[in-house]
């Protein structure tokens, strides 16, 4: 198995969130998702992906309905709700705004301050 | 989301919690079988894969936690799971549950009963009293430099009163008086009596169950109505409950009275410790007295207690100033008549029925005994943590595995709190059963002075004070063995597997075993000193012979005879008992050997003596001729009274005993010389004719022996309604009780018909009545020494036989080794000894205390008596030689080869 970090504790929700703007899907479907968008740098532990699922569903951002998935097997269904499609935009607008501010701390030189 | 929709979740996912679970079960079981099935897909055989699927998913239990705890109802769907589980386990391990719960049942029931008795003493409700939020006393307290003396209120002062204050809607009053009600068809009864001021069943909101209360006319101070209202209890026993009795003529003290009325079922006056039968108007009290008294006069204080009902919205604090007000007011409008007043103040107390007098010797008894049940509780919950601890050690793998599953540490902490709980709950339902069974001991005895406890009263208060019992002891029990838990290294006990490192952590177990042992000590010392009180107490001589020795109390003093009928009264019951067949001997005399001093009208002098200041205390008693040899009370010199001189005003004489002689004449011969009585009158000089042994006065305790002997008919005025219109028929005989009643009924029938007759009462017991309640106290506190110590026995027991199980294997290498069992015994001996021996300290310590407090019931021997802390550290030695000869008689058996291998 690709040695994998555990997701950054905080941006779970935001990860959550867009793997489930892609298509309604199943706990493990979720975390495998995240594993293979990030070609398996990131890994999302089971301990903290079904808490934040039921706290996102506590907040009204996604809903859950049982189905039958392709091996006709029982499984919970995760849903985007609006009010979790807006959150989405936000939270990626303010995700992006983070990391660039990171990244330019990261990139900067001696020469550059003097 | 809004707050009304989150807690309507909260609430769905609270009820539907099961669903909620199952279903959260299946979703993280799909979620490993797709794991699963992804490895299989990849080529992994499905054994491993299955198994990787779970690895990876990690500790089930701990995700389920955590999405509950997301879910908001983590804490309570743990306690639920918390409470399930206890229940199974506690329901599995029986005889476990049942020593725990007997312990605890056993410390809160005591502790409830205890405490019920008191709150009944002293805070019950007075019955029949509607709102009585509103119902007060007001009592004038005169500050004397004797201390505070209550004062009385005349009629006409109280109507001013009751006219002008504004804080009450209504002011009443009352005074006791005696009663001995007789009716055709009904024995003469001795009862008590409220004769009322004012509109008292109005002002009390008590509305009688049949008939009326007294009309404005009967209340008048002049009124010649002569009417009554009687007591429900007193309907029932005597009249059967029939309605007939209104109406009825009905003598009480010899003057004729109609009943008017039945009061409310309960009603008994207001005051808690009474039982009042009879209720009679205001102008009744010179009637009932035989006295002739105006009471539309001023001056006539005749009424102790005032009632009242206070508007609503009015504090007693604004009532009191208010009554201090108008009193202040009288005093001025009558500055004679009302000067005493002047250094009064009324006192306004929210309670009805709490009169003050006697309230303290209550609190006393109930303080005293709450520290004692307290004690017994605390040393049951430390039995009952040593127990959890002891389960605790051997659960030890259990809570490992179930925290390598990932419960967290407060979720272990919480189950053993819960389960402290539960087993105090349990304790406490049926320590309200030995509650029950320890009220009605409590209602078999009558102590003197308290009103007669009937059974367990659960009230609000009670049933508080049982449930924060509950939940304290249950948190108290569990919170050791939460905190052992706690400190444990699961890894450590998953891979050893094994108890023998336990050592280094009993110290929690010893030092409640120490708590234990010390308060046993106390209590067991407490236990032994009022038992040598006892056992000293029964060893005085009295100075009398109360043997077969019956005692009639006669009391003619409410029917008012005039002095020459009561001595007949007196010469003909002596006469008639004397010839009764199988009586012995028969006297008469006002007080009796060992019911304590009785000094009236001063002290005793030797006559023309002025030089003693104070004279000598005396109790002054007044006796028929054979009264010392009845009670076999031996003359030391001179003679006894004559017959003659018991009815003969004009014989001046007196008899001394021993220790009064020798205070008024030193070494000097008595017989012969002059001396003055105590008198509330003029001087009054007596011969002495003779001097007795001494006796007891007040009981085996008290040294006190002085007395002054005289014949009946010497006591003259208001000494002789004192003493002798009320006197004791002492009668020597092998017939007791009933059998000798009935005698003395036909006896009374003919010579004072209309007055009770008394019960018998046996003098051994009257003569050890102060011994008495020592007893009962004594044997209270022994039983709950006993139980400590058991409790305590037991403690020490498992203590040292856990250690010794848990030291197998070592000991098993040491005898494989070849240790002798000698050097295992001493090992083992070592550990108990040490335990016992920071007990005893503590104990001790704690002993100390406990006698000092109860220094006040001890004759004979002191709060620090050597001996018995001896005693009592000696028993301990060998309760604890006891409990640690079982285990280290077992540990010499251990068998070394079995031993290793149980590992």
């Amino acid at each position: 198995m690709p040695p994998s970090a555990d997701v950054l504790q905080g941006t779970l929700d935001l990860l959550v969130l867009k793997a489930l703007s892609l298509a309604p899907m199943h706990g493990w479907g979720i975390s495998q998702r995240i594993q293979q968008l990030s070609a398996d740098a990131l890994k999302v532990g089971q301990g903290s992906l079904y808490p934040a699922l039921y706290r996102l569903e506590k907040r009204g951002l996604i809903k859950s309905d049982w189905a039958t998935t392709e091996n006709n097997r029982e499984a919970k269904y995760y849903t985007l709700t609006r009010s979790g499609a807006r959150t989405l935009g936000q939270e990626v607008e303010s995700w992006r705004h983070f990391a660039t501010a990171v990244d330019r701390i990261l990139d900067a030189t001696a020469e550059g301050l003097a | 989301m809004s707050g009304t929709a989150r807690f309507t979740l909260w609430l769905r996912a609270l009820f539907t919690r099961r669903r909620v679970e199952q279903k959260m079960a299946r979703e993280m079981q799909s979620h490993i079988e797709m794991a699963t099935e992804h490895y299989v897909s990849l080529g992994v055989p499905r054994d491993e894969a299955r198994r990787r699927a779970m690895a990876e998913f990690g500790g089930v239990e701990r995700y389920k936690e955590d999405v509950r705890a997301e879910r908001g109802t983590g804490a309570l769907d743990a306690l639920l799971t918390d409470l399930r589980m206890t229940i199974r386990s506690l329901a599995k391990h029986r005889a476990f549950t049942s020593v725990v719960v007997l312990t605890l049942a056993i410390g809160i029931g005591a502790t409830t009963a205890v405490y019920s008795w008191a709150n009944w003493a002293l805070y019950r409700p007075v019955p029949g009293v509607r709102d009585p939020g509103r119902a007060v006393t007001v009592d004038f307290e005169q500050i004397t430099k004797n201390g505070i003396m209550p004062t009385g209120m005349s009629y006409p002062n109280f109507a001013d009163l009751a006219a002008t204050v504004k804080s009450f809607s209504g002011l009443a009053g009352y005074t006791e008086a005696e009663a001995q009600l007789s009716a055709p068809g009904i024995e003469p009864t001795q009862l008590d009596a409220d004769v009322v001021l004012g509109d008292y069943f109005g002002v009390l909101g008590t509305t009688p169950r049949l008939g009326r209360a007294f009309s404005a006319a009967e209340l008048e101070p002049r009124s010649e109505e002569r009417v009554v209202v009687i007591s429900d209890s007193l309907w029932r026993a005597a009249f059967d409950g029939a309605r007939e009795v209104l109406g009825r003529p009905v003598t009480v003290n010899g003057i004729v009275f109609t009943v008017i009325g039945v009061a409310p079922p309960g009603f008994r006056g207001t005051d808690r410790t009474g039982a009042v039968d009879l209720w009679f108007p205001t102008a009744a009290y010179g009637v009932l007295t035989h006295r002739p008294l105006d009471l539309g006069d001023r001056r006539v204080n005749a009424f102790q207690h005032l009632l009242g009902r206070m508007r609503r919205g009015v504090t007693p604090e604004s009532a009191q100033n208010d009554v201090n007000r108008r009193l202040n007011m009288l005093v001025a409008a009558y500055p004679g008549i009302n000067g005493v007043y002047t250094q009064c103040h009324a006192v306004v107390n929210p309670d009805l029925g709490q009169r003050t007098f006697g309230r303290q010797r209550v609190v006393d008894l109930v303080q005293t005994l709450l520290g004692i049940v307290a004690l017994l509780l605390l040393i049951a919950c430390a039995n009952v943590a040593n127990l959890l601890l002891l389960r605790g050690t051997r659960r030890r793998e259990e809570l490992a595995v179930r925290r390598a599953l990932g419960a967290s540490a407060t979720r272990l902490v919480a189950q053993h709190l819960v389960e402290g709980t539960v087993l105090a709950f349990a304790g406490g339902a049926l320590g309200l059963v030995i509650a029950w069974l320890l009220a009605r001991i409590f209602a078999s005895v009558k102590p003197e002075g308290l009103p007669q406890y009937r059974h367990l009263m659960l009230d609000g208060r009670v049933l508080v004070l049982a449930t924060v019992l509950c939940v304290t002891t249950g948190l108290l029990c569990g919170l050791a063995p939460a905190v052992a838990a706690l400190r444990h290294d699961p890894m450590r006990d998953l891979k050893t597997a094994s108890r023998n490192q336990a050592r280094g952590r009993t110290a929690g177990r010893s030092s409640l075993t120490v708590i234990q042992i010390g308060g046993a000590l106390a209590l067991v010392v407490g236990a032994l000193l009022l038992g040598r009180t006892l056992y000293n107490a029964a060893q005085v001589h009295l100075g009398f012979d109360a043997e077969q020795v019956s005692v009639f109390w006669i009391d003619a003093r409410p029917q008012g005879y005039a002095p020459d009928r009561l001595l007949a009264l007196r010469r003909g019951v002596l006469d008639r008992t004397a010839a009764l067949p199988g009586v012995q001997g028969v006297a008469i005399a006002s007080w009796l050997p060992g019911m304590g001093q009785f000094i009236n009208g001063g002290s005793l002098h030797a006559a023309g003596d002025t030089s003693r200041r104070g004279g000598v205390p005396a109790t002054t008693v007044t006796v028929s001729s054979d009264f010392f040899r009845v009670l076999r009370i031996p003359l030391r010199s001179g003679r006894a009274f004559t017959a003659a001189e018991f009815d003969d005003p004009a014989a001046h004489v007196a008899i001394l005993s021993a220790g009064a002689a020798r205070e008024l004449f030193g070494s000097a011969q008595a017989v012969g010389r002059q001396i003055q009585l105590p008198s509330f009158g003029p001087p009054q000089l007596a011969t002495v004719v003779g001097v007795t042994e001494g006796v007891r006065v007040a009981g085996p305790e008290d040294p006190n022996e002085l007395a002054v002997y005289m014949p009946a008919a010497a006591a003259t005025g208001f000494m002789a309604s004192m003493m002798n219109a009320g006197f004791a028929l002492v009668v020597r005989s092998p017939r007791r009780g009933e059998d000798l009643r009935r005698d003395l009924r036909d006896i009374l029938a003919r010579e004072a018909p209309g007055l009770p007759v008394p019960t018998a009462e046996d003098y051994a017991a009257i003569a050890r009545r102060s011994v008495a309640a020592q007893q009962l106290f004594a044997r209270l506190v022994g039983v709950l020494a006993a139980l400590a110590a058991v409790l305590a026995t037991i403690g020490l027991y498992s203590v040292v036989a856990f250690a010794v199980a848990e030291r197998t294997r070592e000991i098993g290498i040491r005898m494989a080794l070849g240790a002798r069992r000698t050097a295992v015994v001493r090992l083992v001996a070592r550990q108990s000894a040490l335990l016992t021996l920071a007990g005893l300290v503590l104990g001790t310590a704690g002993a100390v205390a406990l006698a000092r407090v109860l220094a006040s019931r001890l004759f004979g021997v002191t709060a620090y008596d050597s001996l018995t802390y001896g005693a009592a550290i000696g028993v301990w030695a060998v309760l604890a030689v006891a409990a640690s000869v079982v285990p280290a008689r077992a540990a010499t058996r251990v068998d070394p080869t079995i031993a290793m291998r149980a590992e």
